[in-house]
């Protein structure tokens, strides 16, 4: 997993919590790493399964619900960072559509090894939008937490359904998202 | 107070630590970078030495290469293509490759199906001219749009050089077919010398018998008149007058030795023949020696007389004067044949009224020459220049090898340091001229005895 997820982690909690409570959930988790991360950098996805789980044990916040929120988060940290890939996307359909061809090709381009996930659009109207995710890690609540950061970045109301399709060796999981009527 | 400045130093060490796996990570990626921009570096270096390696290629190839999309529009080309179709390769790039290879589409295979070979096309230029051509190719696809590669070799010349060795086959199927007829010439004239030699001479030898019979006869006439006059033996010479009134004897022996005359002439003619045979069968040592070109004139002319007496007229102007000069006889004698045998073959094809073969002779201080005449077709303009080339023949396939002409004037200007020439000669198509020096020149080659039979 990219070290900027991990990074984006630390200061989600830090601003949620404190520095001192992040260095306990870091302690408590038990990493090899013992939580040295920088952006650049790749480390093993396992490492943030632990964080998440101390951070659960701590709050009493479930991992999906903390996933979610993480997300959430974290689209608008990216919004703020990397203002160059919302440039020709004017909604969050438009921005979503571009995610797999444009945003991931970015992407490789800085990191050729990153383990990216697939989005596959299967719908896209003005209303509606439809697509799939695809990933060995298992991330769904992650993507949801995304999929409304980008709502919420655009000032756009819309509900989020999810099916999920697989489970294994992949979680297959369809994003339905229906925009609220004006 | 203390847990929290654990946690604070903790907090900064995971910090430094995060520095300096931050400083860790550039410093990888940034010998990452140099490494990558060496890898590229080279291979813009590799690409540069390819591409500078397929510019050359496409320049020096001998060959013209053709690059082809699967719909056999032109893309690329070389040098050697642009030259041999006589086009740029502005001119060629996205023209259709049958433009240029009329009714290619039909031989060249499909794509995928790899190496081809097309044993022969003929390439056109943008003026109209053509050319033969063969083609090795590979149908890909190759890399990018290119679907086809061709390679192509201009085949004239090897078709030319294959046509100049069947040519010579057929010539030295010729020479061999005329040397087995000259062995066999010369043994069947040593065979036939001999019994004309018995047949002429007991032909004189009857004649002269026969003139002493005819003696004979007049003293037995002389005794009958003298007998019939004392008035004896009446009954007998009475008997004998009538005997030799039936026979008509006087004309008899008169018609005997008239017969016996041209029995000697026509055996003489034979032996004429004979010996001509026998020259010509061996033509001499290549020494020179003097020679009556009037003479040799008159033997050519007696040899091809089957060929000629039905076809035309041999009319004689020798210049009864002609000095002797020195030359190759034998070779003199076949460049004069074969020139006859070409006028009675121009005759043959025209079919004039009256055929006719006017040879003339003459001399100046310097030359002997030898005019042959015919009033055949003659020679066009536009040939004129080419009857003298080695392989150039207007006759029909078989019946010359184009040797002939190109032959006699090889022996008449190297060998004799002479001129054979066309000239123009009033009431005649075609007149040749064989010019002889009277002395020999300095530039005469010493030629082998050739072969000028082949015409």
């Amino acid at each position: 997993m990219k070290g900027v997820v991990f990074t984006e982690f630390f200061s989600f909690v830090e601003e949620q919590h404190s520095p001192e409570f992040l260095q306990d959930v870091i302690n408590c988790s038990e990493i090899a790493s013992k939580g040295v991360y920088t952006a650049t950098g790749t480390y093993p996805v396992c490492e943030m399964a632990a964080l998440l789980g101390s951070l659960a044990e701590k709050t009493g916040t479930d991992v999906s619900r903390l996933l979610l929120v993480f997300g959430e988060h974290l689209f608008g940290r990216f919004a703020d960072g990397f203002p160059a890939m919302f440039r020709d996307a004017d909604n969050a359909f438009d921005f979503l559509a571009s995610v797999e061809d444009k945003i991931h090709v970015e992407v490789r381009q800085l990191y050729p090894d990153a383990e990216l996930p697939r989005f596959e659009v299967i719908e896209h109207t003005p209303s509606r939008f439809v697509m799939v995710y695809t990933s060995s890690r298992h991330l769904g609540d992650f993507c949801e937490g995304l999929i409304r950061g980008c709502l919420a970045h655009f000032g756009e109301a819309a509900t989020v359904g999810r099916v999920v399709k697989e489970v294994d060796p992949n979680s297959v999981i369809e994003f339905s998202i229906e925009r609220a009527a004006a | 107070m203390s847990e929290r400045l654990e946690i604070y130093k903790a907090i900064a060490e995971r910090e430094k630590a995060s520095r300096l796996e931050a400083e860790r990570l550039l410093e990888d990626k940034a010998r990452l970078l140099y490494q990558q921009h060496e890898a590229l570096e080279k291979v813009a270096t590799d690409l540069k030495t390819a591409n500078n390696l397929f510019t050359e290629i496409m320049a020096v190839a001998p060959d013209g290469i053709v690059l082809c999309a699967q719909d056999l529009s032109i893309l690329n080309t070389n040098s050697a293509c642009e030259h041999a179709l006589d086009s740029q390769q502005a001119d060629l790039a996205g023209r259709r490759l049958n433009e240029f290879f009329p009714a290619i589409e039909e031989k060249i295979p499909p794509d995928y199906s790899g190496d081809f070979f097309i044993e022969r096309i003929d390439a056109r230029r943008p003026t109209g001219e053509t050319f033969p051509a063969e083609i090795r190719g590979f149908a890909g696809p190759i890399s990018g749009d290119v679907q086809y590669l061709l390679i192509f070799h201009d085949i004239s010349r090897r078709l030319r050089a294959e046509d100049q060795r069947k040519q010579v086959e057929q010539q030295m199927d010729e020479a061999r077919r005329l040397e087995a007829i000259g062995a066999l010439s010369a043994g069947i004239a040593h065979e036939i010398n001999t019994p004309i030699q018995f047949i002429g001479d007991n032909l004189d030898y009857l004649k002269d018998a026969l003139k002493q019979i005819h003696k004979a006869y007049v003293l037995y006439n002389h005794l009958m008149t003298a007998s019939a006059a004392d008035g004896a033996y009446v009954e007998e010479t009475n008997a004998i007058k009538a005997f030799n009134e039936k026979i008509g004897l006087e004309t008899l022996v008169a018609e005997i030795f008239a017969a016996l005359t041209e029995s000697r002439e026509g055996i003489c003619q034979v032996r004429d023949i004979v010996l001509l045979m026998k020259e010509f069968a061996h033509p001499g040592t290549g020494d020179k020696e003097d020679a009556d070109l009037n003479k040799i004139v008159e033997n050519v002319v007696t040899l091809c007389k089957n060929r000629h007496k039905n076809v035309a007229k041999v009319d004689f102007h020798l210049e009864e004067a002609l000095p002797p000069i020195k030359c190759r006889r034998g070779q003199v004698q076949q460049v004069l044949l074969n020139i006859v045998i070409n006028a009675i073959d121009a005759i043959e094809e025209a079919k004039p009224e009256t055929g006719r073969i006017r040879i003339g002779s003459s001399y100046d201080d310097k030359f002997v020459s030898i005019m042959i005449s015919d009033n055949g077709p003659g020679v066009p303009e536009s040939l004129r220049a080419k009857i003298f080339d080695p392989f150039f023949t207007t006759k029909s396939v078989g019946k010359g090898t184009g040797q002939g002409l190109a032959l006699a004037k090889d022996c008449i200007v190297k060998g004799h340091g002479g001129v054979l020439t066309l000239a123009e000669i009033d009431g005649f198509s075609t007149t040749f001229v064989i010019r002889l020096p009277r002395e020999a020149t300095a530039t005469e080659i010493n030629m082998e005895q050739k072969n000028v039979f082949a015409a």
